[in-house]
């Protein structure tokens, strides 16, 4: 073995002393009566297919589209916030009916991103990459579908105690994790919600695009002003979601993250090898 | 001979230990088999050879996942670098394409192929949504103030060109453009006549056109001439004949490209009213009639502000939608100087960038007209 894969492993968290995320001791040999199996040494390693290719390119993809996409709407929102006084209605702001506590954004935060003011620029990116977006995503979707993958990814009635197990362990509030599948609880209500996220994005915004073609379609989501506040906190809540998706993926560390470029994570071997198709044993966080 | 018996011992029996305490095998039954029983000494040595096996053998493969995770690996990041790579200079080529009207073309392309989707999904028969009168606004904002010039009712007059049969009708003059609406005409299509004159309260016109100015916007050239063409045909329409159409009245939601929208009570004549009156000149030759072939008049109607600073255009289809007004009212009131007095185009399709105040000049045109903010870098069509 050379150093590197040495590294690897720890890396992997194959040779931690403590049950990191994911591995957990007893899990590496199946219980067996057989004596002989006991002591008898059996291979550590193992590498699962966790991620199919086309997800990774969708997934990859997404990340620089999706981030034009918010830098463009910066750039057609600062063409509001340049006028904050004259707004009455005030539709991007945190408050509540007459009162204000912060318009969003003030002229300090374009200023500290060291943006370019360009309405024309923004709507130019804008309206070229949400095709990108739109496409990507529905495709995405029907990927999803057609390959079954969406099985490990629609919450199902467990997901919603797991996600707050989930949540409590990570938080350091609980030593308790639930069992390990492809995706927890968690994940499974978040990727699912960024997925409708998406959708409501396309939706408000076909709305705010079209709203006399598609009038009713804005009446729907209570006007063409709700309909903007609404594509306004989609984008605020993509940005949560990448936040929390970011200490997720460095809390688990570089073994999964490899798995989402190339696909497959090195996991404890086991006696029956796992089909392509079984649930991993690894848990994952991001 | 040895290894065939440590064999033998692991595949038959899955306890060694177990079968040593059963003694000796009967002897001279099988002469093949050695007649000495296994000692506790040898089954240690089998089971340490078994060990020793598996080990290498599990060793071996776990060898081999690393061998192969590190080939994926070195593909899977290659690949990723290479597309990352890909990406990045994908962005960069778009951005450093030649300008078209203000923005880069691959961009441009994509607002023209949006524009081209947008029109061929359009339906006329679509109309927004309309409040009542108790909904809008008392004091409309007003934003921008390109184009509008301080010019006395009786001075205003309609240029009209591109009527058919213009040469017949009382209202023709053989050059609408010689009009000076009573400005002086050193102010007319001359590039900075009207700032000065202008009633829009200043700080609000500053801020747009502070915006305008930050978005990194090369000024290109007016497309205006610098003075009227020789002779511009058409009809020279009075404000009475507008009035003779009939007035028409909603309240409509008024947005701003922007990002801010207020509901509007106006009051004026549609557009397709003053082009059945007025009719333009038919590709057929045959009489206009915009309920069976809508398709027989120009694809544009053109618009320009009487001193030539703004300008837009708009699509037939526009043009013919019930909602697409020439308002001379707000509130039942006439239309104040700064949002323009005396008649402006209205229109829920299109942001307010495309609502010209102070028309001073409609032409109905094949070709598309030059457009004010679309020569900025913004979408020509801009259509909802």
């Amino acid at each position: 073995m050379s150093p590197e894969d040495m590294e690897d492993m720890k890396e992997g968290s194959m040779k931690d002393p403590k049950p990191k995320p994911g591995i957990v001791a007893s899990d590496a040999v199946p219980p067996d009566d057989s004596a002989a199996a006991v002591l008898l040494p059996t291979p550590k390693l193992a590498l699962e297919h966790k991620h199919p290719l086309a997800i990774r390119w969708m997934h990859w993809v997404n990340f620089p589209v999706l981030s034009i996409m918010i830098y463009s709407g910066l750039l057609i929102y600062w063409a509001d916030s340049q006028h904050n006084d004259l707004n009455s209605h005030q539709v991007y702001r945190i408050g509540v009916g007459g009162w204000t506590l912060v318009r969003l954004f003030p002229d300090w935060f374009y200023k500290k991103l060291h943006l370019e003011f360009g309405l024309a620029s923004g709507m130019g990116y804008h309206f070229f990459f949400m095709w990108f977006f739109a496409i990507n995503g529905l495709i995405y979707v029907l990927y999803t579908l057609a390959s079954g993958e969406w099985r490990y990814l629609v919450p199902n009635r467990h997901s919603f105690s797991e996600a707050l197990q989930v949540t409590l362990h990570d938080l350091g509030l609980s030593k308790h994790h639930p069992p390990k599948r492809k995706f927890n609880g968690g994940q499974q209500i978040a990727y699912t919600s960024v997925i409708l996220m998406g959708l409501g994005s396309l939706v408000t915004g076909l709305a705010i695009y079209k709203p006399t073609q598609a009038h009713i379609l804005a009446s729907l989501l209570g006007g063409y002003e709700m309909a903007r506040w609404m594509h306004f906190w989609l984008t605020m809540a993509y940005v949560g979601f990448f936040l929390v998706h970011v200490a997720q993926v460095i809390r688990a560390g570089w073994n999964n993250f490899r798995a989402m470029v190339i696909g497959d994570e090195l996991v404890p071997y086991a006696a029956e090898p796992l089909g392509a198709e079984a649930q991993g044993k690894v848990a994952d966080h991001g | 001979m040895d290894d065939n018996i440590m064999n033998d011992n692991l595949n038959s029996d899955p306890n060694p230990n177990e079968s040593n305490m059963n003694g000796p095998p009967a002897n001279g039954q099988k002469g093949s088999v050695p007649d000495t029983p296994v000692s506790e000494h040898n089954s240690m040595q089998v089971l340490a050879a078994a060990e020793a096996q598996a080990r290498a053998k599990a060793e071996e493969h776990d060898r081999e996942i690393l061998a192969r995770l590190r080939t994926k690996s070195r593909r899977g990041f290659l690949v990723g670098g290479v597309a990352a790579a890909a990406g990045l200079g994908f962005w960069r080529w778009l951005n450093t394409r030649a300008e078209v009207s203000g923005i880069a073309a691959p961009f441009r392309k994509a607002l023209e192929f949006n524009a081209k989707l947008g029109r061929l999904l359009f339906q006329n028969g679509i109309l927004a949504p309309e409040f009542s009168p108790a909904d809008a606004v008392k004091d409309f904002r007003r934003n921008g103030d390109v184009g509008l010039a301080k010019i006395e009712l009786k001075d205003w007059r309609l240029q009209l060109v591109g009527a058919a049969n213009g040469s017949s009708h009382p209202r023709f003059v053989d050059n609408v453009a010689a009009w000076t609406y009573g400005l002086d005409p050193a102010d007319l299509a001359d590039g900075d006549g009207t700032d000065d004159e202008s009633d829009t309260p200043p700080e609000a016109e500053k801020v747009h056109e502070d915006g305008a100015k930050r978005s990194a916007v090369k000024p290109e050239s007016m497309e205006m001439p610098q003075s009227p063409p020789a002779k511009m045909p058409g009809l020279l329409l009075k404000m009475e004949d507008v009035h003779r159409l009939p007035h028409f009245e909603m309240v409509t939601e008024f947005k701003c490209v922007e990002g801010w929208s207020e509901v509007v009570h106006w009051g004026g004549v549609r557009l397709r009213d003053l082009l059945a009156a007025f009719p333009p000149a038919t590709r057929s030759g045959r009489p206009f009639d915009a309920s069976t072939r809508p398709d027989d008049i120009p694809e544009y109607v053109g618009f320009e502000t009487p001193d030539g600073e703004y300008f837009v255009g708009i699509e037939r289809e526009v043009a013919l939608h019930p909602q697409t007004l020439l308002a001379y009212e707000i509130n039942g009131t006439a239309l104040s100087a700064d949002h323009g007095a005396p008649l402006r185009l209205v229109t829920p399709l299109k942001y307010g960038i495309k609502q010209l105040k102070q028309i001073g000049r409609i032409t109905y045109s094949e070709t598309r007209p030059h457009d004010y903010w679309h020569e900025r870098g913004y979408d020509y069509y801009v259509g909802h």
